[in-house]
């Protein structure tokens, strides 16, 4: 399965990072970039854009990073993106637990934006070697 | 029977034996000699008669001889002629001597010539002896029977008629013998000199007879029983001369005197050699003896009786006397009025005693009456001893019992009272702080009435020192008696005294620590002298009371210390428990009843641990017994924060410290326990404060620095150089924000000790080279290099990866700060004593002197601008110092100012080779190691089996992995091909190549396909991303048909689990399940070989349980067995394997039956193994 990484679905609520992201993801990364502004936005598109790969912020309201992934998770898609979490909380804990939830990877806050799309490449490529 | 014979009896025995004796003696005696002396009178009487005899037989014969001879010699007459002179001669001759029986003279030829009355005249004679004899010499013939002359002879005594022949020759006038004179002597001659003799010497029936023996000792004349024959007696002699005596026994067996005497002849006569004897029955010879014998006895007789006659009066005499006082002597025994002894009479002995006997009975009469009356004052003392005794025993009884002290003294007064007979008593009580007395109203009395203005009287008064009784017993301090208040001086209530009858009194003190409380005092209705005993008593009691005071007062200072600690120990707000040795509750305060929800005294001898949530129970229980054990280990002293569990089944976060108290030989353990649920709550907030604060800070920075970031790479278009350098500078100070925010942070979760560590192995020198990877960039933008020293290897410290990192990074990036370019920073690990030592070198500027003190804290900077240039928070250091002590490593460095500076720290250094630090799970046994050598992955892992209950260890290499399989004890493997330093399939290969590891089950995880789980010989293949479930279930479904079978234990009750898990450990692994939800699951997750089953469960019944396994399949349905309190419905006993009821099993029977279970269920499933069954 060596796809290259190029559909990306961003879940934040922050309109500026948002932009940032965007930014970096699309100038810089050269991705096919959905954003979603909630959780629950990203349900409804998830399906129909069948993202490679998820970025999702913890902090966001309503729905949070972890509960939109549970909920991504027990949605009957044909394959479930790897998701990647984007939090300040950077404590090694918090970390783990958010890679416990099945989060393949946690980008902590703030992110450069110009390695961000690396980021996710490399990510990708050892998603796609194991 | 042995009464002693009477003085009269013993008196007239003796006399009249002795005469009776003495008359016998005397009786034997004269008998004796008597007939001694009457034999020898009977025998000499015999013996002269027998002589007699004899000699007048022999004379008779001899004159007859002589006449015969003379006749004889007158030769004429014997002429022819002469024949008619001669025939008249011979007839005067017969005539004249009758003794003649014939006389006759023959021829020689023997014819009779002549004869006596013609009697045989012209006979024949010539064959007689005599004549034959006759013819010769002169002849004597013995005695014979003459049949012819009998016939001739006339015969008056009609016996046989016997003669004695005469014979001489006759001579004639020539000389010539003629013829022959014959004649013959009638026998009763010899009868006739018998009866003359014993005529005269026998003058009555004496019973004398005579005997005449011949020659032979034939019997010629005697009784007619005895004649003609010889006589043949015993032991007779020979007949002497000399008359002889004997007593012989003639053939008739009777004795006789006998004597006998030969006869001896006569002048020239020779006799016939006849022998005499004479006999005389000896009774009749000694009758005479017999009767003197006989008169004495008599006389004897009459003269003992006489005198026993005599006896019985003088003994009579004798005793009378005696008699007489004996009888009176008995009177006055017996105590007969009028019985006195009589007076002294009598002769002199008697006298004597009767005297004596007096005056003894009157000293005994006097000495008996003395002591009666003794005996009852004696009794009478007794009795009241025994009183007094028992007394004292009650009131000590009660004064040991007492709980008031005014019943005890009304109590006291009472007995007192009772005691001596006394009816009045009461009691002062000294008014506190004066000397002063008042009365109490503790009395007694008899009669109230009748006393009653005595007790009026008594209220009204108010006792000054020495006043009245109490006053003296005050002074003295001691008991005092008044004879008779009335007339005591100084006794105030005189008047009512009398009034009322009351005279003497006894007053005692009763003092309570020296100092005298009460003074008693009873009061008698008569006057009595002092009396020691009561006066005794009195004290006892006062003294009893004294001690119930003192006894009270302490008690009651007890009470009031235990009163007022036992305030202090409920009021505080921490819970205080006190515990035992084995953790059995002693006593709980309030604050900490409420605190678990418990009733009061509900926990008490229960176990502390029951107040713990797990694993902090077992927790606190291996400290406790290491400490009690060997007194290792922190279990006192440090304060712990663990969950604790309420009695409503919740939990709450506390602090729990132990400290030991010793109370003498006992040692307590106590507990102080602390709510923290607020304080929890506020770090809680604090952390989210934080959390959120970072979060908040960080979320416009990250737009902010994305922005600026953007920017700067131009992906917003170009801007101008004016306009970049601005955005540089926001950049950077953007960036330095990030920073102090994420150092900040940190900093404060250092400070407040939440700063969470991960501690594991850490291989120091990839450490280092991977610091400086991530350095790298930096360093480059700075133009510094960045090299590490060959470092030694195996350099392992038991650390936090990422914090190390950390301390590494700023360590670097400080170096690289403050070198200049060009230069070389230099990383160095070497090991020494234990410690791995990590140096930071640089060739840069150096720390000024006057910096270095302050190098470690926080924003300390050298030079302020300087670092901000350099981006720097200033915190770091603070931050870096803070982590190496963590570790439990120390911080350095040396510097010189132009020079450079050299930065290290040290970290004890851990050996891969040890036992890992957690306590290896107590031989539960589900250790697994993950061989991962991706962090993230591994991590994920690692948490995962924790929370299945699975125990893993880390393993990051190969080389690791066969580290951890050295040490042994791993159920299973979790292996990533993909490793650092070797081929996951190879060391699979390792592992099954060898005898210890080859069983173990290993999972492989991989991002390759799955090649077929069987040929390679593993348990199973999962393909990476690993889902942690998938991997759990694997190793679940797995079994472990290993020694140890697995238990599901479902019960709520904490206490039974732990009991059962350690009974079971050594047996079986043991997962427990709370509530059948819990139950279920874990029933749903891994197939257990035996179900232990409660029924009582929170949310149900344990049995319900029975129809979820009912869905299961027979291989992987669990034994049932019921550990419960109830017993099941018996319908449902077919489904249980065994039933065991909680108060009557055992832990031991309970193990017991599992093995048993297990082992059966083994052995089915080894048969099933062998058959090939996939694992």
């Amino acid at each position: 399965m060596n796809e290259p990484l190029k559909r990306i679905m961003l879940v934040e609520d922050d309109p500026d990072v948002q932009t940032i992201a965007s930014m970096a993801l699309i100038d810089i990364g050269e991705f096919d970039l959905t954003v979603c502004s909630s959780g629950r936005e990203a349900l409804e598109l998830i399906d129909r854009i069948k993202p490679q790969m998820v970025l999702l912020d913890v902090m966001m309201p309503d729905m949070d990073g972890p509960t939109t992934l549970a909920e991504i998770r027990r949605l009957p898609l044909a394959s479930q993106p790897p998701i990647i979490f984007m939090t300040a909380k950077v404590q090694p804990q918090e970390q783990q637990r958010y890679l416990s939830l099945g989060a393949i990877e946690v980008i902590a806050k703030p992110f450069d934006p110009v390695s961000l799309a690396d980021q996710l490449h490399a990510a990708w490529a050892r998603l796609q070697a194991s | 029977m042995n009464r002693p014979l009477k003085l009269r009896t013993t008196i007239v025995l003796i006399f009249g034996g002795l005469a009776f004796l003495t008359t016998t003696l005397v009786a034997m005696l004269v008998g004796a000699n008597a007939r001694s002396l009457a034999e020898h009178d009977a025998r000499l009487r015999l013996e002269a008669a027998a002589t007699e005899i004899r000699s007048e037989l022999d004379r008779d014969m001899f004159e007859r001889f002589r006449d015969i001879k003379n006749a004889a010699t007158l030769s004429p007459l014997f002429t022819e002629s002469n024949a008619p002179l001669r025939r008249e001669w011979f007839d005067r001759l017969l005539s004249t001597y009758p003794d003649y029986a014939w006389l006759g003279f023959s021829d020689l030829q023997g014819k009779v010539l002549t004869s006596a009355n013609g009697v045989l005249e012209g006979q024949s004679v010539s064959a007689r002896p005599w004549f034959q004899q006759g013819r010769l010499a002169p002849f004597v013939g013995d005695v014979h029977s003459a049949l012819l002359l009998e016939k001739a002879l006339p015969n008056p005594s009609g016996e046989p008629m016997r003669f004695v022949d005469l014979a001489t020759p006759v001579k004639g006038l020539d000389g010539q013998i003629i013829g022959v004179l014959g004649a013959h002597l009638s026998w009763q001659w010899a009868r006739r000199i018998r009866a003359g003799v014993l005529a005269s010497i026998d003058e009555g029936d004496h019973r004398i007879e005579a005997l005449i023996l011949d020659q032979n000792g034939t019997v010629l004349l005697g009784p007619d029983e005895f004649l003609d024959k010889p006589l043949v007696l015993q032991r007779l002699d020979a007949p002497t001369a000399v008359a002889t005596s004997h007593v012989l026994v003639w053939p008739d067996q009777q004795p006789y005197l006998t004597t006998l005497v030969k006869t001896t002849g006569y002048l020239d006569f020779p006799g016939l050699n006849w022998s005499v004897m004479m006999r005389q029955p000896r009774a009749i010879a000694f009758s005479q003896a017999q009767k003197i014998q006989r008169h004495v006895l008599w006389v004897g007789l009459v003269a003992a009786m006489l005198v026993s006659l005599i006896a019985w009066f003088l003994a009579g005499w004798l005793a009378r006397p005696l008699v007489a006082l004996s009888r009176a002597a008995q009177r006055v025994r017996q105590g007969e009025p009028g019985g006195t002894l009589p007076d002294a009479r009598g002769y002199f002995e008697v006298a004597s005693l009767a005297r004596s006997l007096k005056a003894m009975t009157t000293t005994l009469e006097s000495q008996h009456s003395d002591l009666a009356e003794l005996n009852l004052s004696l009794e009478g003392r007794i009795a009241r001893r025994t009183a007094a005794q028992n007394l004292m025993q009650e009131v000590a009884t009660a004064a040991n019992e007492a709980e008031d002290l005014d019943d005890a003294v009304r109590f006291g007064l009472e007995r007192l009272c009772g005691h001596l007979g006394w009816p009045v008593g009461h009691a002062h009580r000294v008014l506190p702080g004066t000397t002063d007395y008042v009365t109490t109203d503790l009395w007694h009395l008899d009669d109230a009435e009748r006393y009653a203005p005595f007790v009026e009287a008594t209220h009204r008064l108010v006792f000054h020192k020495g006043d009245g009784l109490p006053g003296m017993v005050l002074a003295r301090n001691a008991p005092v008696w008044a004879t008779d208040v009335t007339q005591l001086r100084g006794f105030l209530r005189t008047e009512v005294a009398a009034h009322c009858g009351l005279a003497a009194a006894l007053a005692f003190p009763v003092t309570v620590g020296g100092r005298t409380e009460l003074i008693l005092q009873c009061f008698a209705d008569r006057a009595l002298p002092e009396d020691a005993e009561s006066i005794a008593i009195a004290g006892f009691i006062g003294q009893q009371l004294s001690r119930v005071a003192e006894r009270l007062a302490a008690a009651g200072r007890v009470a009031e210390r235990e009163g007022r600690l036992s305030a202090i120990y409920n009021s505080v707000l921490d819970g205080i428990i006190t515990i035992d040795a084995s953790g059995s509750i002693e006593t709980m305060n309030q604050a900490a009843e409420t605190l678990f929800g418990h009733h009061p005294g509900e926990l008490i001898r229960r176990n502390i641990r029951l107040l713990m949530a797990e694993p902090f129970a077992s927790a606190h229980e291996s400290a406790l017994a290491r400490h009690l054990a060997d007194g290792t280990g922190d279990f006192l002293g440090t304060i712990r924060e663990m969950e604790g569990l309420r009695a409503d089944g919740s939990s709450f976060p506390m602090e729990i410290a132990f400290t030991d108290a010793t109370l003498g030989a006992q040692h307590l353990l106590v507990a102080s326990v602390r709510d923290i649920t607020e304080r929890r709550a506020i770090e809680r907030l604090k952390n989210e404060f934080v959390s959120t604060v970072s979060h908040e800070l960080r979320t416009p920075l990250t737009s902010i620095s994305g922005a600026l970031a953007l920017m700067a790479r131009g992906t917003a278009g170009s801007i101008s150089d004016k306009a970049m350098g601005l955005v540089a500078i926001a950049r950077s100070n953007c960036d330095r924000l990030v920073r102090l925010i994420n150092d900040i942070l940190d900093l404060e979760r250092i400070e407040a000790g939440n700063l969470v560590f991960e501690f594991e192995p850490v291989d120091v020198a990839p450490l280092l080279q991977r610091a400086m990877r991530e350095t790298a960039d930096y360093a480059d933008k700075y133009r510094v290099g960045l090299e590490v020293a060959p470092a030694a290897s195996g350099a392992v410290v038991w650390g936090d990866q990422h914090r190390l990192l950390q301390v590494l990074g700023n360590l670097l990036s400080n170096a690289v700060k403050f070198s200049a370019a060009g230069s070389t920073v230099t990383l160095a690990l070497t090991r020494r004593d234990g410690m791995v030592h990590v140096t930071v070198s640089d060739r840069g500027r150096g720390i000024p002197d006057e910096f270095k003190p302050l190098i470690f804290q926080k924003f300390a900077q050298a030079d302020a601008s300087d670092s901000r240039q350099k981006g720097g928070t200033g915190l770091g250091l603070s931050i870096v110092k803070s982590i190496v002590e963590r570790h439990g490593g120390h911080i350095g460095f040396s510097s010189t100012v132009g020079e450079g500076s050299t930065f290290w720290f040290d970290l004890p250094e851990r050996h891969i080779a040890l036992v890992p630090e957690h306590p290896l799970p107590r031989g539960d046994g589900r250790r697994v190691i993950v061989c991962e050598d991706d962090e993230t992955a591994g991590e994920i892992l690692t948490l995962h089996l924790e929370e299945a209950g699975y125990h893993p260890a880390r393993a990051r290499s190969a080389a690791e992995a066969r580290t951890l399989l050295a040490t042994g004890g791993f159920v299973a493997m979790t292996l990533d091909l993909g490793l650092p330093d070797q081929d996951g399939l190879s060391l699979l290969a390792e592992i099954k190549a060898n005898p210890a590891t080859a069983a173990m089950p290993v999972i492989i995880v991989s991002g390759r396909p799955d090649p077929g789980t069987e040929r390679l010989g593993i348990a199973d293949w999962i393909a990476k991303p690993v889902a942690p479930k998938r991997l759990i279930a694997a190793l679940d479904q797995i079994g472990f048909v290993s020694d140890r079978p697995s238990v599901l234990h479902v019960e709520d009750d904490p206490d039974i689990i732990s009991l059962v898990t350690e009974a079971l450990r050594p047996h079986a692994e043991l997962v427990s399940a709370g509530t059948l939800a819990l139950a279920r699951q874990a029933l749903a997750r891994k197939r257990f070989d035996v179900l232990l089953l409660d029924i009582g469960l929170p949310d149900g019944s344990g049995l319900d349980l029975l129809s979820t396994l009912d869905t299961m399949i027979e291989d992987t349905r669990p034994t049932v067995i019921l550990f419960s309190a109830q017993e099941p419905h018996p319908d449902r006993r077919d489904e249980l394997a065994a039933v065991l009821v909680k108060s009557q099993a055992s832990l031991d029977q309970l193990a017991g039956l599992i093995e048993q279970e297990l082992s059966q269920r083994q052995a089915a499933g080894l048969a099933k193994l062998s058959s090939g069954a996939t694992v």
